[in-house]
């Protein structure tokens, strides 16, 4: 465009002084259209709603051409129907109806074809459908239609009516042309800037179901942990116990207990699901539930563990959950234990020795039906103290990979002389996750520890 | 992980090599019930390759078990290295599993 423009100019200077001032007036004439297309262009381009930009299209070919009415039509990509996106006039509602079937009349020809059309005589073009002009009682005389193409794909059509004082000509469609290459690029923007809208109201809803999930999460780790007893016995009992938990996620599967069965016996329990999450919380529950129901004076760790195992393994669950339990008697520091696939124990003598609990294994609670738990007998002397853990604790990673490892445990276990329960849990956490320096913790933990006074 | 199997002398064994645990858990216990769904009902599983095995892994065997139980059939678990002994011996599972020291032997104590 630029290239006739400066044709023209250069002609305008070499021709003669009386030919001049017209052509100057001419020139003048296409600077000025050549200002109103790049405000036109801006124009578009300053919003990104689809229905704003619409009226500006057609208000624009309205200023740019002294025409009646303007409309815009554009493609449906499934069906290559012609719509009006938008109508102005009073009769636009009706307008907005109609759908043209592909290739029909001027518009569908221009949106097949991709050329411009000028009709300068509808009344004896074959191509002319009656349909909108019946639609809305708008006589048409002329008309003149451009394609709007983006990359090669044509998106709608742009047509103005009935030029006022004559008829069209090839510079006023040269002109419109021009005015609809922007407004492509416009709809392609309207129409990405759509698809964030849409992406970012789905990211919204997702955001905001995540939310809630993980406050239900964090509701359910606060009823998890009810189940535990928290308040520990107090300094006049013969005994000093202390347990702790700590989940790898909100929720866990590690569990402990303990609790008074009379005056002189405490029941205490320490175990691990075989998964981490929300299932092995669910199933913790009902673990622990059982275990609290079912036991009573009287009764055996062993008797206990097989009538629990019954009542869980007959269900046939995916999980199992490892155990070790037993009963305290206060008075003389006997202690009676059973097991089921757990880890090994220990016992720290007052004198500072370490010895591992060996107590007969079995199998893990709900790994098989009529499975049988036995009972082993061992003693307390004052100063003695015992120690359950879960694998949570020997087989914490650090960043080599490397396990903490039970020699780990026992090294530490020589270091607690004289420390209160509550202290030698505190500091085997410490002692764990100084070894673990930054690596995340990847299981869940439990620790439970008795002392003789 | 990876999972070989082969049939040997009237027993389907199923080669366990790498690392057998929440990951894999899956897939091991896939094979197994399809070995079990052709009919198989001696089973060898050698873990000479196996590094290590977890509490899922560990479910994958006493799911085996089980099966195995119920269709009345064998099952010699061989060749274990020491750390997935352990694990065996510390949840109690050795209790309930035969094992071999190779998978040989195993196929020795299945004739019998």
């Amino acid at each position: 465009m630029d290239g006739q423009w400066v044709a023209v100019g250069i002609g305008a200077l070499a021709g003669a002084a009386v030919g001049a001032g017209a052509v100057y007036a001419l020139v003048r004439m296409r600077l000025r259209r050549m200002k109103a297309l790049l405000e036109i262009s801006m124009q578009l381009n300053s919003t990104l709603k689809r229905g704003e930009q619409m009226e500006l299209i057609m208000n624009t070919a309205k200023r740019v051409l002294p025409v009646e009415a303007a409309s815009v039509l554009l493609l449906d990509p499934e069906t290559d129907e012609l719509f009006f996106e938008l109508a102005q006039g009073e009769k636009g509602a009706q307008v907005r109806e109609i759908r043209l079937k592909p290739g029909e009349g001027i518009a569908g020809h221009v949106a097949q074809s991709g050329h411009s059309l000028i009709v300068n005589d509808t009344g004896n073009d074959p191509r002319w459908s009656n349909r909108v002009a019946e639609k809305t009682g708008f006589e048409t005389r002329n008309l003149l239609t451009v394609p709007i193409v983006n990359r090669n794909k044509v998106e709608g059509v742009l047509q103005v009516i009935n030029k006022k004082g004559g008829k069209f000509t090839v510079r006023d469609r040269m002109l419109l042309e021009q005015v609809s290459r922007p407004m492509a690029v416009a709809l392609e923007n309207a129409r990405l800037y759509a698809q964030v809208e849409e992406s970012l109201a789905e990211l919204r809803s997702t955001t905001a179901i995540k939310e809630r999930l993980e406050s239900e999460l964090q509701v359910a780790g606060t009823i998890q942990m009810s189940f535990l007893p928290r308040t520990m016995p107090s300094a006049y009992e013969p005994y000093d116990v202390c347990a702790l938990l700590k989940s790898a996620k909100e929720v866990g599967g590690d569990f402990y207990n303990f609790f008074k069965i009379d005056d002189d016996h405490l029941f205490f329990a320490l175990g691990d699901v075989s998964d981490k999450g929300i299932p092995a919380a669910l199933f913790m529950a009902v673990t622990l539930t059982l275990l609290k129901g079912k036991m009573g004076p009287g009764q055996s760790p062993g008797e206990l563990l097989t009538a629990v195992n019954d009542e869980l393994a007959r269900d046939n669950p995916l999980v199992f959950a490892t155990i070790v339990c037993g009963v305290y008697t206060c008075s003389t520091g006997e202690l009676v234990m059973s097991e089921g696939g757990h880890c090994t124990p220990y016992v720290v003598r007052a004198n500072g020795s370490i010895e591992p609990v060996k107590l007969k294994k079995s199998l893990p609670l709900a790994a098989m039906e009529d499975a049988v738990y036995h009972d082993a007998k061992l003693s307390l002397e004052p100063g003695d103290r015992l120690l359950l853990y879960t694998d949570g604790i020997t087989e914490a990673e650090n960043a080599a990979q490397e396990q903490y490892s039970s020699d780990r445990l026992r090294e530490f276990l020589g270091m607690t002389s004289g420390m209160s329960s509550a202290e030698t849990i505190d500091a085997l956490l410490m002692h764990v996750f100084m070894f673990a320096d930054g690596a995340p913790q990847s299981d869940d933990i439990a620790v439970l520890t008795l002392m003789r006074r | 992980m990876i999972i070989v199997t082969t049939q040997r002398e009237g027993a389907a064994i199923m080669s366990i090599e790498g690392r057998l645990d929440g990951q894999h858990a899956q897939t091991a216990e896939s094979s197994f019930l399809a070995l079990a769904g052709e009919g198989n009902t001696r089973f060898i599983f050698d873990f000479s390759a196996m590094q290590y095995i977890s509490s899922a892994g560990l479910r994958v065997v006493l799911v085996a078990a089980k099966k195995v139980r119920s269709l009345q059939g064998r099952l010699i678990c061989a060749s274990m290295n020491d750390q997935v002994r352990d694990v065996f011996e510390m949840s109690g599972f050795l209790s309930i599993l035969e094992t071999a020291d190779s998978t040989e032997e195993a196929l020795e104590r299945l004739k019998a």
